[in-house]
């Protein structure tokens, strides 16, 4: 008896055995794709996956701007601004603070770590091309670009390289790298990959009226960055040189062979032989900073993009920090700073007589910020308006820069000026300052720069090639009588606010006869080096790159703690800077305290 | 439709089909035994010894002739008492006590005596309740069973009034069919499910407590749409759950249906009609009042309009018709509302096939206009013997709810939204205004109002993307209206196949194979008509109106093979039983949502609106475990019940578990129970005063296997990137060791019987400490996620429960019986996940602290004392708030609310904030009592909880005194002069200084006594060929509740989950029901 129960014990078990298997525990969904599953080895899971990268990086998108911008010194927060801005303003950034949250960067960089290490890039497709290439270049530039963006914050990051797949993993001690370990990693990470994927973007066509195009990050520049910042660091010569090379090869090619991306004509300065001083003329379309279009000559080339409602769940709330808004009640959170309007003012605008040959100075202290420097007057404005029924007077400030639901990333000025920064630290300040001044094109290198350079430098500089054809210098005749000349397309980018720069003379490079080449070269290339610090304030003020900027030349000073904090503790204007020194809880000639830290896991 | 079911079902009961209706028959247990063993017992012959007594009548004192005597353990020793009450037996030697039972007698259990002569046996009629089950009750538990006398819609109403102390039972809201939430022995769980498991007929039922609904305020409860006429009988278990092994920590609610049990064809025709009267409601203020509050709230906007429409006083005004108007909007959204109950059963067979079927249906409106269900209920139970040997059981039910709906509640935000819930409207919508429509200088007596609100959008006008027009709850409920519009459908379909083939007379093998479909549709629906347009903060802009729509579908396999085997060695008896059971389970959802259809004639989801969303979930998940249970007995005397499951799923983690085996985890889940009935010894027989007592006494580890259904495996998900395309990113890291939560049981009980069982008492205590909390835990940064799931995390509970019941009086012709039940929990956190201390949550702006050492769902909040009178007050108290910019400080002032700065640094803040309140009550349970005479019973009974604390987040709505919404009358005390002394801050528009915070000025005593239902019955004594029995009931629910609550009722729940519990949102309260019904048995 006994053993037939046994028997029949063992048959049932026998049977149901079969099931307890762990296929009958492992379920599929069709609500999710189990890690198993992401083999990315086909067309759509491969773009899904992109796309998600994509999705993660807008959640960095706003604070890439305000760490960049608010901790800088051509800003300023209002009493509206809400206490987690204000800290970061006063570099008292504690770890709950929303814009301090690493997670999210390593969200990016998780997600890109699975796909490099999964795609599978020798796929071709049947005319023999590759599948996933211009994916994987795209992909890999990300990574490097948001690896940036984190250690310029937080100064020594855990570096990892390979997807995290389970919680040992995270919780895992990885080598921290500093900034120039970063670089020195995705230089060679990336150098190999432009010269063929190097304009190469994943085609995705249009989203929701936005050019997929503007989603990426061009390797060329992201590597001109790594290798300025290296060389910020490095102070190395040949660093410099491959920075100005990968932005050149940006410029170069962006557009195609024998194609060009010049600087344009955009200006905006006094009516020619006016004296009126009550409203500048825009005496050539300035070309809109903000215009998120993909032409040859389109400003912008790089954004993040955003939301259009907040329930969408990616909604940038610059506009919103920046401008007086209905949504803000009118009362905007990030106002310029009075370094900002100093800055602005204390630039000589030189204007042009009708014929062209004569040349006069706009006065000081004109009203509605109009002294000086008029890109500040282009796109800031300031009024009050008085509340309809409560009579409360409210201060409104609106920066036209923030118009869109998009953060924008990278713009056609940014990367000249990095250009001309790069091309500074690599031996050539007169054609850094050429670029200030009256632009850079073939002509321009064989009359003001090679004339001066030894027969290595020649060499290299001559790689950089801007044709005539395609690179015309503006004139000032064509100023004067407001008329443009079908190929010129090229002017200096101070033109582009303070007036006629090749005539101006207060702004002149330093060419003291007395001195040998070499003798004036550092004196000169430090008097560039301020130019470009001035001038990427004018240019690209409340774009968010002002704090990294003072920190790039910071590390080219002898005391990078005592240029950095000088120009912060400045903010309010120098006749302030004990105030804003003893309002920012940190000591800033201290490098450790301009990074950011969270939770005792990253940071300095 | 529905029409023609009624008719149908009134012509079956009016035309008795001539259906040969047999004998009327008792319900005795003991008939169904004899007719379900078809296999001629072969009853072994053991040694005997011979019994002799005497059983009487309790009431009256005579003797009862016929009553059956058995001994209690052995089958084949049993005899019928003579004319004069005497009988002589003889039973096995190691027969230790006889069972005795009678119709119309509630059977009794006797210890023998060694002796020959035993103890005289007293026994009581039906109309009391009965003491003694067939079965010694090993393991403690507890169930009701008779539901005669009820419309109850689910049948946890009934278990709520039978158990109220075993099971602590929380009615949802006064929606009919809405269900209860059950805590059984303290809250087992911390973020998953706490609810016990629900067996029916031996078949797990996915209960579907964490899914999402559309409509605010409702929960749709699987179980209402099972009949509880259908229902044979509750059990409510609560030891021994290690049979349910990762499924039993919660407890198990064990319901069985009716099926038949004689040959005897029987037909059971019931009817009831009822009238439920309305809620009790808060005291609002009347228009004049508003009108004054109103304008005094205007003065702290930033208006500078000082003359508004509605403040005109002038009668010749034009508008003085439009805002002079007295509404009690209440009239257009309640009203008296009608249940109507009925049910047929017939039930018969033969010695082959035996059947139960029943059809019911259910209408029963609600209170709350437009918020009625409809029911249809068809069963049809079978038990076929095809040979001696082979028995099968088939069964099929189905059951199908539809209901009109609306939203209800107070809205938890008014940023998403307007209100749009009727019965939160009829109470903050301004009275001065009426529900029709004003024009050429005159209400219309037909048309209801579907302008916007206006009377302040001057002074408004400033605050942009602020939701302050309320809609027209009348026009609204109108607009609503359709059978596309808002409608919930839920059905259940239920088949059950039950083969059981007898190896031998011990051993018996069977398959339990059962599917189950439970369908949910539901549409949501928000008119343009009688809605203004509101702003939705997460799309940031204004919309119309909204329709959303839900369809879930969830499909559950089980297949439960078992061999059964029991035998007998004299005085050991011994059962054994164990295999396998499987679980499919499947649930799919989808649901949409879209704004703005324009107009209220097509009310549809589709593409085109604005703003559409879809989302959905489509879960699978499978569970096998393997089980089995010991039972053996000695003498009837000393019990021992040990099981053991083990278990596996697809939610556990491939790593964790007790051990792992063909590749997979496994959970393993002893228990053992012990009982010593006391009373079979033959000392303790002697004791007179003693009829029975029992004392059990064990030990179990269950678990809850309630795990995120992604959290074992690292997943992608998609999102959507700009609205338009899917992104695939990392969503989920999985946790390949998560399990189950544990929790260890140990329990302890006594039974007893006393002076000839005139008294009866049961009390059980119970300690259990649950670990491994499923809980999410921090991911290390660098894999981009915040957290996952994991087991961390410990609390225990520890409480007791006591049953008395007395029976007063046992007269022949009048019967009295009273009793009562208390029950207690401690629940108390012992260890959070991550060495934290506390957790806090945020429900509907209560901040709930879990904190160690106290029990999971305090509330956590300001301490208020009082209000600043006078501004010295304020002055010397010099507290303040700081701005959001972290620069302002603002000073309460007089007239704001002085709360305590516990920290003493001046400033209110999160650190201000204490324990203020627990929903934990301190005892609850019932009371009842039964009078009958002759044919008539009386019946009372009465539900209460004791010391739990109650947020009354409605009232805080109501008595903010910080919108235009109409508030309490409580609003006519607010502060409005320097010095007043008072209790109630002064009225500010938006709440700059959060005077309506969440702090103790919402938390309120929530301890009740109820008189749950009055049921007066009357049995037709009848000697009639066709007619066996006719019973006329009536009964009164809900008669009085005595209270201090401020709400206007103090028993409601918004959720099903530990962390919520006593937050009054309210939803519509129960109230005060009257059904008369009609028992036929043919």
């Amino acid at each position: 008896m006994i053993t037939k129960i046994y028997k029949l014990i063992f048959a049932t078990c026998a049977i149901c055995g079969i099931a307890s298997c762990s296929d009958f525990f492992d379920q599929q969904s069709e609500h999710v794709v189990f890690t198993e599953n992401n083999k990315l080895d086909n067309a759509t899971d491969t773009i899904y996956s992109v796309i998600g990268i994509l999705n993660k990086l807008q959640t960095i998108a706003d604070r890439t701007i305000l760490l960049g911008e608010v901790r800088g010194d051509l800003v300023d927060i209002t009493n509206t601004a809400n206490s987690d801005l204000r800290d970061m303003a006063f570099f008292n950034i504690g770890d709950d603070n929303r814009y301090n949250q690493p997670r999210d960067y390593y969200a990016i960089i998780n997600n890109c770590n699975y796909f490099i290490a999964n795609v599978d890039t020798a796929m071709k497709n049947n005319r023999n091309e590759y599948v996933f290439m211009r994916e994987y270049a795209a992909v890999k530039s990300i990574r490097a670009w948001t690896y940036l963006q984190l250690v310029l914050n937080y100064g020594s990051v855990p570096f990892v390289t390979e997807p995290i797949l389970n919680k040992a993993d995270a919780e895992k001690n990885y080598p921290k790298y500093d900034l120039q370990a970063v670089c020195e990693f995705f230089i060679q990470d990336l150098a190999p990959l432009t010269d063929r994927w190097g304009n190469e973007y994943p085609e995705y066509g249009t989203i929701r009226s936005n050019a997929s195009r503007l989603f990426y990050f061009p390797l060329n520049i992201v590597l001109g960055d790594l290798n300025l910042w290296l060389a910020s660091k490095t102070k190395n010569q040949a660093t410099y040189r491959e920075a100005a090379m990968r932005y050149y090869k940006y410029i170069n090619e962006r557009n195609g062979n024998n194609s060009s991306y010049p600087i344009g004509l955009g200006l905006y300065t006094w009516a020619p032989g006016s004296g009126d001083w009550n409203r500048p003329e825009r005496s050539i379309s300035s070309g809109s900073l903000t215009s998120e279009t993909t032409g040859a000559n389109a400003e912008i080339i790089t954004m993040i993009a955003g939301d259009s409602i907040p329930a969408e769940g990616h909604y940038s709330e610059l506009r919103n920090l920046f401008n007086s808004q209905m949504d803000n009640d009118y009362r905007a959170s990030i106002v310029p700073s009075t370094y900002m309007f100093n800055l602005s003012s204390s630039q000589v605008h030189c204007c042009v007589g009708t014929n062209g040959t004569t040349f006069y100075y706009a006065p000081a202290e004109l009203p509605n910020y109009m002294s000086g420097d008029l890109r500040l007057y282009q796109y800031y404005s300031e009024s009050v308006t008085t509340d309809r029924l409560s009579g409360e007077r409210i201060e409104t400030s609106y920066i036209d820069k923030y118009t869109s639901q998009n953060v924008h990333i990278y713009r056609r000025q940014m990367l000249y000026l990095r250009l001309a920064e790069a091309l500074n630290g690599a031996g050539f300040p007169r054609a850094a300052f050429s670029m200030l001044s009256t632009g850079l094109n073939n002509d321009v290198i064989r009359q003001s720069v090679l004339p001066y350079c030894s027969q290595s430098d020649s060499t290299w500089i001559s790689r950089l090639s801007f044709p005539r054809e395609r690179y015309g210098i503006y004139t000032v005749d064509e100023l004067a009588t407001n008329r443009t000349e079908d190929n010129h397309n090229t002017l200096g980018i101070h033109t582009r606010g303070s007036g006629w720069t090749p005539f101006n003379e207060y702004y002149q490079l330093p060419d003291d006869s007395l001195m040998t080449e070499e003798q004036k070269k550092p004196i000169q290339t430090a008097f560039v080096d301020s130019l470009l610090l001035n001038e990427c304030g004018l240019e690209l003020a409340f774009e968010g790159t002002r704090f990294y900027d003072i920190m790039r030349f910071a590390f080219r000073q002898s005391n990078p703690g005592e240029f950095l904090s000088r120009q912060v503790y400045g903010r309010r204007g120098k006749e302030n800077s004990g105030i804003m020194r003893s309002e920012i809880k940190k000591d800033l000639s201290d490098e450790h305290n301009w990074y950011l830290q969270w939770n005792g896991q990253i940071g300095m | 439709m529905k029409k023609y079911i009624i008719l149908g079902l009134t012509l079956l009961m009016a035309f008795p089909l001539s259906i040969a209706a047999q004998d009327e028959d008792t319900d005795s247990e003991d008939i169904i035994e004899t007719l379900a063993r078809k296999l001629k017992p072969k009853y072994k012959q053991y040694p005997t010894r011979t019994i002799r007594g005497r059983v009487l009548n309790a009431t009256t004192g005579q003797p009862i002739a016929g009553t059956i005597v058995s001994a209690d353990d052995v089958e084949g020793y049993s005899t019928l008492t003579e004319e004069n009450g005497f009988y002589k037996l003889d039973v096995p030697t190691f027969t230790t006590s006889v069972y005795i039972n009678m119709p119309d007698f509630n059977p009794i259990r006797l210890g023998l005596l060694n002796q020959e002569e035993q103890r005289e046996v007293k026994l009581y009629p039906v109309s009391f309740a009965a003491e003694y089950d067939k079965q010694i009750n090993v393991r403690g538990d507890y169930s009701t069973k008779d539901f005669a006398y009820t419309n109850s819609v689910n049948i946890k109403d009934e278990v709520q009034k039978h158990l109220g102390a075993q099971v602590y039972s929380v009615t949802r809201n006064g929606t009919p069919g809405i269900g209860n939430v059950m805590f059984v022995q303290g809250l087992n769980s911390l973020n998953v499910n706490a609810q016990p498991l629900v067996v029916v007929d031996d078949v797990i039922i996915d209960q579907q407590y964490g899914r999402t609904m559309l409509h605010e305020g409702f929960f749709n409860d699987i179980l209402s749409t099972l009949n509880p006429s259908d229902i044979e009988k509750v059990t409510v278990m609560r030891n021994g759950t290690a049979l349910y092994g990762a499924k039993g920590a919660n407890g198990v609610i064990l319901v069985q249906t009716k099926r038949n049990k004689s040959m005897a064809t029987r037909i059971t025709a019931n009817a009831s009609v009822g009238v439920v009267f309305q809620p009790k409601y808060l005291s609002m203020m009347d228009a004049g009042q508003y009108r004054s509050y109103a304008s005094e709230l205007l003065k702290t906007t930033n208006t500078r309009n000082r003359t508004f429409k509605f403040l005109n006083e002038d009668p010749n005004y034009y508008y003085y018709t439009q805002y002079h108007q007295n509404t009690d909007w209440k009239d257009y959204v309640y009203h008296t509302a009608m249940t109507q109950n009925y049910g047929i059963n017939v039930e018969g067979g033969d010695a082959v096939a035996n059947y139960s079927l029943s059809v019911g249906y259910v209408n029963q409106q609600s209170t709350l206009k437009y918020n009625d269900m409809d029911r249809l209920n068809i069963r049809f139970n079978t038990d076929i013997s095809l040979s001696e040997r082979f028995n099968i059981r088939f069964d099929a039910s189905f059951g199908n709810i539809t209901r009109d709906i609306r939203n209800d509640g107070a809205p938890a935000t008014y940023d998403e939204g307007t209100p749009t819930a009727p019965g939160f409207l009829a109470y903050a919508k301004s009275p001065f205004l009426s529900p029709y429509s004003f024009g050429r200088g005159e209400l219309s007596k037909t048309h209801f109002d579907i302008e916007e609100e206006s009377y302040l959008s001057e002074a408004l006008a400033n605050y942009k993307n602020y939701n302050w027009q309320l809609g027209n709850p009348a026009a609204i409920n109108e607009y609503s209206e359709a059978e596309n519009k808002n409608r919930l459908e839920n059905s259940m379909l239920n088949l059950t196949v039950t083969p059981s083939y007898r190896l031998s007379h011990n051993l018996t093998i069977s398959e339990h194979f059962s599917y189950n479909l439970v369908n949910t549709n539901e549409i949501f629906y928000i008119p343009v008509s009688g809605t203004p347009s509101y702003y939705v903060s997460s799309i940031g802009a204004y919309r119309d109106n909204e329709v959303r729509s839900l369809a879930s579908k969830q499909n559950s396999v089980m297949s439960d093979t078992r061999l059964d085997w029991s035998n007998r060695y004299n005085a050991h008896f011994v059962h054994l039983f164990g295999g396998a059971r499987i679980n499919w389970e499947s649930y799919s959802m989808t649901s949409m949502l879209g704004y703005n259809t324009g107009n209220d004639k097509q009310p549809f989801m589709k593409s085109s609106l604005t703003n559409t969303n879809d989302f959905g979930t489509s879960d699978n998940w499978n569970s096998l475990a393997w089980y089995a249970q010991g039972e053996y007995n000695y003498m009837n005397r000393y019990f021992l019940q040990a099981n053991v499951t083990v278990e596996g799923s697809s939610r556990f983690g491939r790593d964790g578990g007790n051990f792992r085996m063909f590749d997979a985890a496994w959970g393993v889940f002893p228990g053992v129970q012990a009982s010593w009935v006391i009373s079979n010894e033959s000392w303790m027989a002697k004791v007179s005063p003693i009829n029975y007592l029992r004392l059990t006494a064990g030990f179990d580890v269950s678990g809850n296997d309630d795990i995120d259904y992604y959290a074992a495996r690292s997943f992608f998900s998609a999102s959507q990137f700009l609205n338009t395309i899917s992104g695939l990113t990392f969503a989920g890291i999985g946790n390949s060791k998560i399990q189950w939560e544990t929790t260890r049981r140990f329990n302890v009980g006594i039974e007893t019987n006393l002076f000839n069982n005139r008294l009866s008492l049961s009390a059980n205590y119970f300690h259990s400490n649950t670990d491994n909390l499923l809980t999410s835990q921090s991911l290390g940064f660098l894999s981009g996620l915040s957290e996952n799931w994991t087991n961390d995390g410990k609390l225990k509970n520890q409480g007791f429960d006591v049953s008395i019941g007395l029976k007063v009086l046992a007269l022949k012709n009048l019967q009295w019986e009273v009793g009562g039940s208390v029950g207690h929990y401690k629940n108390e956190i012992t260890q959070l996940p991550e060495g934290q201390t506390f957790v806090d949550n945020d429900v509907y702006g209560a901040t709930i602290r879990t904190q160690v050492g106290q029990a999971a769902n305090l509330f956590y909040g300001y301490k208020s004392l009082g209000v600043f009178s006078k501004t010295e007050e304020a002055e010397a108290a010099g507290l303040y708030i700081l701005g959001e910019n972290g620069i302002d400080r603002t000073y309460f002032k007089a007239g704001d609310i002085h709360f305590a700065d516990l920290n003493g640094d001046h400033q209110i803040t999160e650190a201000d904030r204490t324990f203020i309140g627990d929903p934990n009550p301190d005892l609850y349970g019932n009371i009842f009592t039964a009078v009958t005479y002759k044919h008539l019973k009386l019946d009372l009974r009465f539900n209460y909880s004791l010391g739990n604390d109650v947020y009354n987040y409605q009232r805080s709505q109501l008595e903010g005194g910080n919108r235009f919404m109409n508030q309490t009358t409580a609003l006519i005390r607010r502060w409005q002069v320097e010095g007043q002394q008072t209790d109630i801050p002064q009225i500010t528009f938006q709440d700059p200084m959060g005077n309506s915070r969440f702090s103790d000025r919402w938390i309120e005593d929530g301890s009740y006594l109820r008189l749950k239902s009055v049921t007066l019955s009357y049995d037709l004594p009848l000697q009639n060929e066709y007619l066996q029995g006719l019973q006329f009931w009536i009964q009164a629910n809900n008669l009085f509740t005595l209270t201090k609550y401020l709400g206007s009722d103090p028993e409601f729940t918004m959720t099903s989950s530990v962390i919520g519990q006593g937050i009054d949102v309210g939803q519509l309260s129960q109230s005060r029901s009257i059904v008369a019904g009609i028992k036929i048995k043919l």
